[in-house]
Order: structure tokens, then C-alpha cells, then sequence
């Protein structure tokens, strides 16, 4: 080897041992950002002032939301709501968007970890616990007040605020939530009446359709190739979704029963429950498929012809003018299709009434390094909570997706179908914000506002009235955390095990009460129980 | 240049009476340009597979996400007493060492047996194509190997039940089902990966001399009979190298692909360590029971690797250091 080529390669390998070392050099940085973060915040805290004088400066915000599946944020001027915000209030969002779930909760975990909280996230009320614990959240006591964010609290008061809070600290609030519940039951109308049955009104009603769905071939295709029944279980649990829940009086997954709380997956009513579930199944009604599908595979199922019963949780879920409801989405396929709400304990308890669930957190590095972004976020906020802000987020453009005079909102057709062009068409990236902030509902009543959607049908106006008349009971009244040191997801994790266990391996549902000793003994399941009913009681909603 | 090197070696080496020191500071002058070019490479190990070891304190502390590594507090050995405590803990060993064991026995033979056969396909083009082929499933993820497991074995809509069903049996839940769950892990790691790791063989195949084969058919040995006396031994070490390094991950039962297969009617015989530490460590943010979880791991397996290592010299192997 030369002494020139040598010389070569040693500048070679300089470059590279700097390149490497620059790269290491970034790594090192961002494991120290925390501290570096948290000592520049002392700094800039002890001068507020000095910012505050700079508000118009335009501020780089990052945000992480929870979005429908189908969500794609587009760039530019395409997404009126992002540059709408970005313009009002000299901002630049960068917005990181994933369905709510396992995945969401993973993705925002490693970017907590790693250093990189978002300014501005949204998360399950579990999930917001042990992040409030670990001190990634900022105190909201500063910012999430009536004087600052009035809009705000025309949705949500301050009683549920306080019942809101962890551990008596104030570090997360609920993004607006629906007041209504729409959970409910929807039959293939049109299998009822080929095959000459009644809607059903009560259990044995509904079990009679399921076996004349799965038996008389309603679909009149000739093979058998239909469920009277079908849910997700995710591979993991038996899903709330079957009525044998309700039908033994256990509602919703938490409830107050003659004052006392009962967690519903352990309440010991759970025996007949797997019974009911275990004897549905071997009649055959029941989509063999369903423990193992996932998210939205029933519907699709459903929207495919082969399931007659299947529950729903929003409110369009079969309307006509929701362009991708199971009712337009079963229609293409099959052009009778036509699916009808109905629920068999609709006269005693559908379900309970709703709690806040999804909370919005801030977090503590930017609040202690850049306080006036959490300002700003926090007059986006109370901006999205207002009547333009809602407007915006759920209507559209005035004009081109709705027209209003007074408080009166009218949605035509042709507004329809511009909504569909200029949103859905464009990645419903409105469908990011309505998940994120309005929980995907859309109670314009709350901001004294009507709205009047012509494209919605009669037999629209129909299914949201039958809905509407179903009695719910009431919610345990607070949020509810579970005790230091004990771990939620061993317990469920345990808990359904035995549930599945039960219904597909055991002959019947008798080892039931063994092993509801074995969760609530050598898993902690009563002391969990025990801590709910505590801040049950302590928020007084039981004696 | 590699003569040249041999002759300073030995040349130092018989000068036993110079100082050390000068003779190490002269040593590296003489090859500075291969320090050098060393550099960049040890720099990398150190950077990125030493210092990130320090993390393992965390192990021994609560961790807290704002305190960071070095803030939070000291809690001795409470992590373990949570983890050797926690109920399930045992059967989850108990799943991960068994699927492990299954994998390292059903996984490693099929790769020698592939590579094998390949070796005695004399048509090139023929034996190209074959390896492409068999090389091809080990680019898909895990997620795609399950869609098309599920497309097989779903109760109602899978191929297999629909015959099933067809010749008159009743289906069968093989995703839900604890019998069958550990063999289709294995098989579909078995369909996944054993043309990669023939390749690994191939390579070894390549290396045997071939004057062995010709003295061999000079000796009258046949086919089956050179196989025995000249491939297999001509693989051994790479055999044993590879399954030295198996035992040591043994307490690794191949998270990406459990994770997705998992449901909860398989707990029982599925649920290992690693997915446990998942939904703990990252689900939960318990970081320090699962930097825990994992230096019990690595502890068990480096115990495993260095007793391997000496079984496998006792026996005559080469080991591998």
C-alpha cells in the first residue's frame, strides 16, 4: 500500500469517524434535552414577561390527535380548519394523527420516552393517568379557566372538571364528550320482514331473529351463509356487544347498583352472562369469526350481507345521508338492504350515561420552556370550543357547506355533496379534529344553534328519534383511578382469560365464582373495587 | 503485506528484553493508519452498544419519564420482587423457553435440509430459482404472514375449514386454539425464514474442499455416504456456532411474531416474557420492570451462551471464542 493511498484512506476514515461522532454528538443532545429543557424553563420562568411582548411571533406548534382510520391530512389550503388556525393565530401545527388504540397509546409513549413530548396531546382517561404520575403534564391551573377558555365551559362544567382530576391534581381536562348516548342495536329490516318476523322489543325476541337469520336463509341466496349475530372480540375479550350482559342486569362496563359500585367484567352476575354467551354460540347464530376480528370487521361483515344484528355507536351510523354508513354501505351491495335501530331492554337500561373519557394534556417541558405556547394553544382551544370553532369543525365552510340565518343551521344536499368533495374526498381530515376535540359528536343544541340537515331523511330523523327514546342509566358520576401500585392491565388481561376460557373451553360457566376469587384475591381486584367505591363516595355520588 | 506483518510479529517477539512500553508505543506507531482505520468501528460499539448499557441502572430504580435515567429514585431490588412476584410470571418462562426450544429444534433442521438439497442441484439456473423462491417469505413482515395464516385457518372464512366443511368435519378455531397455536408459530416461522437461514449453510457447503468429495468416490463412498462423512462435518462448526447462539436468546421467543399471533384464548401456551413486557413496560410505562425483565433475560442467556460454549469445546467443537 502507498503512502499516497494511505493518506487517502485516513482522510476518508476522518470523515467518517466525524460524521459518526456528529451523529452520536445529536443523540447525546437529545437524551440530555429533558434537563437542558427543564433548566432553561427555570430561566424562562423567572421572566414571563420578557415573551408576552412577543405574541405575534408565530410559534411551531406539534400536536398528536386521535384520528378516524381513514384520516389523511392533506398540505396547504386543502385543510381549511388547519390554515384557518394557522392563520388566526400565527401558528404552524404539526399535527401527528393516529386511530385511537393500542398503537396510538404505543406511539405517544415512545415519543414521551424519547424526549419529544407533544405541546399538546390527546389520550384515554387510563392512559393520562400514569403520565399525570410521572409528571409529564403541565399544571392547568393557570390556563384551563373560565376567563380564559369561556367557550370551553359551556360543555363541560367545573363539578366535572374537579371529578376529572388524578390525585386532586388538575392536569387533565376531557375534550368536549356527547351528553347523548347513541350506542344501540340495528336489524336488517328487510330479513324481518321476508321471513315474516316482528322488530323485537325484548331478548327472547331478538335471540328468535338471530336463529331465523341464521337458519331460514334470509338473504334467499340458497346456502346458509348467515349469522343471526355479530361483534368484535379482538382476540382478547368477550365483547359488551352481546345482550346477555344487560339481559342480566349488568349495563355499560362500570354501574352503580343499589349503591353500590360494580365493575361489570366481575361482578359475580358474569356466571350467567358467559352461560348466555356460551349457549348462544353453540346455537350457531353467532359469527364464528368474531373473537378473533378486529375494529370494524363486524360492520363490514354486516355491510356485506352476512350478519342481521350488529350494534352501532354513533349516531349516523345507518342514516341515508351519511355516505359511509352501513346503510349506504350494505345498499351498494345489496339494494333492499335496510337496517333499523331497536334495542331489547330500550324500556329498562340501554346503557349509562356518559362520562368524560378522552382528556386533552399539555405538556410540562413546554409549559416551563415556552409558556406562551401553551397560550396559544390554549386560545386554540377555546377557539375550537366556540361557535365558529364548531362550525368550522363540523360543518364546514358557510356558504359552501352549510348556510345559517340566526341560529339556524340548514344543510342542503348540494352542501352535502360539497362536504363530501372538499373533505372526505380530501382525506377527511375534519374527521381529525371531530375525533379529537368533540369526541365525533355534534351537539349544536349546546350552543343554543338548530340544525337543520335536509339531506337527512325521514327515516333518518326516524332511527335518531328511536335512539333518543332509550332510557339510560345513570354513569358512576366521577371518574374513577385505580390504587398505586396496582396493575389494571395484568388484572383485565387475567380477567378475560377466564371469560374466553370459560365460554370456548369449559363446559359451563360454573368455575366462574373460583375464579372471580382467584382475580379479586391473588390479582387485586377487590382492592380495586374497594379504591373506586372510595372516590365514588368521596365525590358523593353513593352513600 | 501480510508477510510483512507476520515478520514483525515474530521479530518483536524474539526481542524479549526491550522495554514494553517502548515496544507498545512503537507497535502503535507502526500501525497507527490501522488504529485509525479501526477507530470509527469501535467508536460505533462504544456509542451505541456500551454507553447505552448504563441505562441498565434503571433496572434498579422506579423511572420516572421527566427525571430521566439519572434523577430517579433508588429502589434496590423492588422491580425483580414485582416481576417474580407477579402471578403469571412462571408460566410465562415456562411459554418462552418451550416455543423457544421448539424453534431451535423444528427451525435449524429444515435449514440444513433446504441447503442440502439445494447443494445437490446441479442445474444452476434451476437451483437460482429455487433459492429466490424459498428466499422470498422472509421479507414479508409478520403482520402479512398473519393475514395470510388467517386467509388459511379463520373459522368461517379460512380455506382449510371450508374443506373442512366440505368433506363433512366441523371446523376447527386453529388461531384460537391452545393445541394448535405453538405449531402454527413455529410453522409459519418454519415457512418464513428457512431460506434465509439455508443461505448462512450455503455458504459453508461452498467452503468444503472439493479433493475431499473425489478422495471420498475414490473410497467407493456413495452419495449418502459422502454426505455423511464429508458435508455434515464440513458444516458442524457452523452449526454449533449458530446454535450457541440460539441458546443464548432462548429466553427470546420471537416477540415481533407472538405479538401479532396472540390472542387471549392462547395465553395459556403463548404468552411469553416479551409480550408481557410489552404491554407492562411500554403500554403501562413501567420502563424499570421491563429493563428489569430484560437484564434477568440477559443474564439467563449469557449464562446459557458461556455453558454452551464450553459444552461445545468439551465435545470436541471449535466454540465460539
Amino acid at each position: 500500500m502507498s503512502k499516497a493511498k494511505v493518506k487517502v484512506l485516513f482522510f476518508l476514515f476522518t470523515a467518517i469517524a466525524l460524521v459518526l461522532s456528529a451523529c452520536s454528538g445529536g443523540n447525546g443532545n437529545q437524551e440530555a434535552s429533558p434537563s437542558g429543557a427543564a433548566s432553561s424553563a427555570a430561566s424562562s420562568a423567572g421572566a414571563p414577561d420578557s415573551v408576552s411582548d412577543s405574541s405575534g411571533k408565530r410559534l411551531a406548534l406539534n400536536w398528536f390527535l386521535m384520528a378516524p382510520a381513514n384520516a389523511v391530512l392533506p398540505d396547504g389550503e386543502t385543510d381549511f380548519i388547519t390554515s384557518t388556525i394557522e392563520k388566526k393565530f400565527n401558528v404552524d401545527l404539526n399535527i401527528q394523527y393516529l386511530p385511537g388504540g393500542t398503537d396510538y397509546d404505543n406511539k405517544l409513549n415512545l415519543l414521551i420516552a424519547s424526549g419529544d413530548t407533544p405541546d399538546l396531546f390527546i389520550t384515554t382517561g387510563t392512559a393520562s393517568q400514569k403520565m399525570i404520575m410521572d409528571g409529564i403534564t403541565a399544571d392547568m391551573t393557570p390556563y384551563v379557566t373560565p376567563e380564559k377558555m369561556p367557550n370551553y365551559f359551556k360543555w363541560v362544567s367545573e363539578t366535572e372538571l374537579q371529578r376529572y382530576a388524578v390525585e386532586n391534581k388538575f392536569e387533565r381536562a376531557p375534550v368536549i364528550f356527547p351528553r347523548k348516548v347513541y350506542r344501540s342495536y340495528y336489524i336488517r329490516k328487510d330479513w324481518l320482514d321476508k321471513l315474516g318476523l316482528q322488530m323485537p322489543t325484548n331478548y327472547d325476541g331478538m335471540m328468535d331473529a338471530m336463529r331465523a337469520f341464521t337458519k331460514n336463509d334470509p338473504d334467499g341466496n340458497g346456502k346458509n351463509d348467515t349469522y343471526g349475530f355479530g361483534t368484535v372480540g379482538s382476540g382478547t375479550t368477550i365483547s359488551l356487544d352481546f345482550p346477555q350482559w344487560i339481559q342480566n342486569g349488568l349495563i355499560g362496563s362500570f354501574m352503580i347498583k343499589d349503591n353500590q359500585f360494580v365493575d361489570v367484567q366481575t361482578a359475580p352476575e358474569v356466571q350467567q352472562v358467559l352461560q348466555g354467551v356460551k349457549d348462544t354460540i353453540k346455537e350457531g347464530v353467532v359469527d364464528p369469526d368474531w373473537f378473533l376480528m378486529k375494529g370494524n370487521e363486524a360492520v363490514d361483515k354486516a355491510a356485506s350481507g352476512k350478519l342481521g344484528i350488529v350494534v352501532g355507536g354513533t349516531k349516523n351510523f345507518a342514516f341515508d345521508s351519511n355516505p359511509t354508513s352501513l346503510q349506504n354501505a350494505s345498499k351498494a351491495i345489496n339494494p333492499q338492504a335496510d337496517w333499523e335501530p331497536f334495542h331489547p331492554f330500550a324500556q329498562t337500561g340501554a346503557w349509562t350515561e356518559n362520562l368524560p373519557d378522552t382528556a386533552f394534556l399539555l405538556s410540562r417541558d413546554t409549559a416551563e420552556k415556552d409558556p406562551e405556547k401553551i397560550e396559544r394553544i390554549v386560545q386554540i382551544l377555546n377557539w375550537i370550543a366556540s361557535e365558529e370553532g364548531f362550525l368550522l369543525i363540523n360543518y364546514g365552510q358557510e356558504g359552501k357547506h352549510y348556510t345559517r340565518s340566526g341560529s339556524t343551521i340548514t344543510v342542503s344536499q348540494a352542501n352535502v355533496d360539497a362536504l363530501q368533495k372538499d373533505n372526505i374526498e380530501k382525506g377527511n381530515f375534519m374527521g381529525v379534529y371531530q375525533q379529537s376535540f368533540y369526541t365525533g359528536s355534534q351537539e349544536a343544541d349546546v350552543l343554543g344553534l338548530t340544525v337543520v340537515d335536509e339531506s337527512m331523511t325521514d327515516r333518518d330523523r326516524a332511527i335518531a328519534d328511536t335512539i333518543a327514546s332509550y332510557k339510560l342509566i345513570p354513569s358512576i358520576g366521577t371518574n374513577v383511578a385505580p390504587p398505586t401500585g396496582f396493575n389494571l392491565a395484568d388484572y383485565r388481561k387475567k380477567m378475560r382469560e377466564y371469560h374466553v376460557k370459560i365460554v370456548f373451553d369449559e363446559p359451563d360457566a360454573s368455575n366462574w365464582p373460583k375464579y372471580r376469587d382467584d382475580l379479586l384475591k391473588n390479582y387485586g381486584g377487590q382492592q380495586m373495587i374497594d379504591t373506586y367505591t372510595e372516590q365514588i363516595k368521596a365525590a358523593g355520588v353513593i352513600k | 503485506m501480510k508477510m510483512k506483518d507476520q515478520a514483525v510479529l515474530s521479530s518483536s517477539l524474539t526481542k524479549p528484553e526491550a522495554p514494553s512500553r517502548s515496544k507498545l508505543v512503537k507497535a502503535l506507531r507502526r500501525y497507527r493508519w490501522y488504529y485509525l482505520m479501526m477507530l470509527p468501528g469501535i467508536l460505533y460499539f462504544l456509542i451505541y452498544h456500551y454507553v447505552p448499557m448504563a441505562g441498565i441502572i434503571i433496572a434498579f430504580k422506579d423511572y420516572n419519564l421527566r427525571e430521566g435515567i439519572f434523577g430517579s429514585e433508588w429502589v434496590g431490588f423492588r422491580n425483580f420482587q414485582t416481576i417474580f412476584g407477579t402471578p403469571d410470571f412462571y408460566e410465562l418462562v415456562r411459554n418462552t423457553v418451550v416455543i423457544s426450544f421448539y424453534r431451535i429444534v423444528f427451525g435449524m433442521f429444515p435449514d440444513i435440509l433446504l441447503a442440502l438439497l439445494l447443494n445437490e442441484i446441479r442445474k444452476k439456473w434451476f437451483k437460482s430459482v429455487i433459492q429466490t423462491v424459498t428466499y422470498g417469505p422472509y421479507f414479508l413482515s409478520w403482520l402479512i404472514v398473519y393475514g395470510l395464516t388467517t386467509a388459511f385457518l379463520a373459522q368461517d372464512s379460512g380455506i382449510v375449514n371450508h374443506y373442512i366443511q366440505e368433506l363433512g368435519g366441523t371446523p376447527i378455531n386453529f388461531l384460537a386454539n391452545s393445541e394448535y397455536f405453538r405449531s402454527i408459530l413455529i410453522g409459519t416461522d418454519v415457512w418464513k425464514n428457512t431460506g434465509y437461514g439455508a443461505i448462512i449453510y450455503l455458504a459453508a457447503l461452498a467452503t468444503i474442499n472439493q479433493e475431499l468429495y473425489e478422495a471420498a468416490v475414490m473410497d467407493g463412498a456413495n452419495r449418502w455416504r459422502q454426505v455423511w462423512h464429508v458435508t455434515l462435518p464440513g458444516i458442524r462448526d457452523v452449526f454449533l456456532l449458530l446454535l450457541i447462539l440460539r441458546i443464548g436468546h432462548i429466553m427470546d421467543a420471537g416477540f415481533e411474531q407472538v405479538y401479532i399471533f396472540l390472542n387471549s384464548r392462547v395465553y395459556g401456551v403463548g404468552d411469553i416474557i416479551d409480550t408481557w413486557v410489552f404491554r407492562r413496560g411500554l403500554e403501562e410505562l413501567e420502563f424499570s420492570v421491563a429493563v428489569a425483565t430484560n437484564l434477568f433475560k440477559s443474564v439467563i442467556g449469557f449464562i446459557l451462551v458461556i455453558g454452551a460454549n464450553r459444552l461445545s469445546k468439551k465435545f470436541g467443537g471449535s466454540g465460539i471464542w
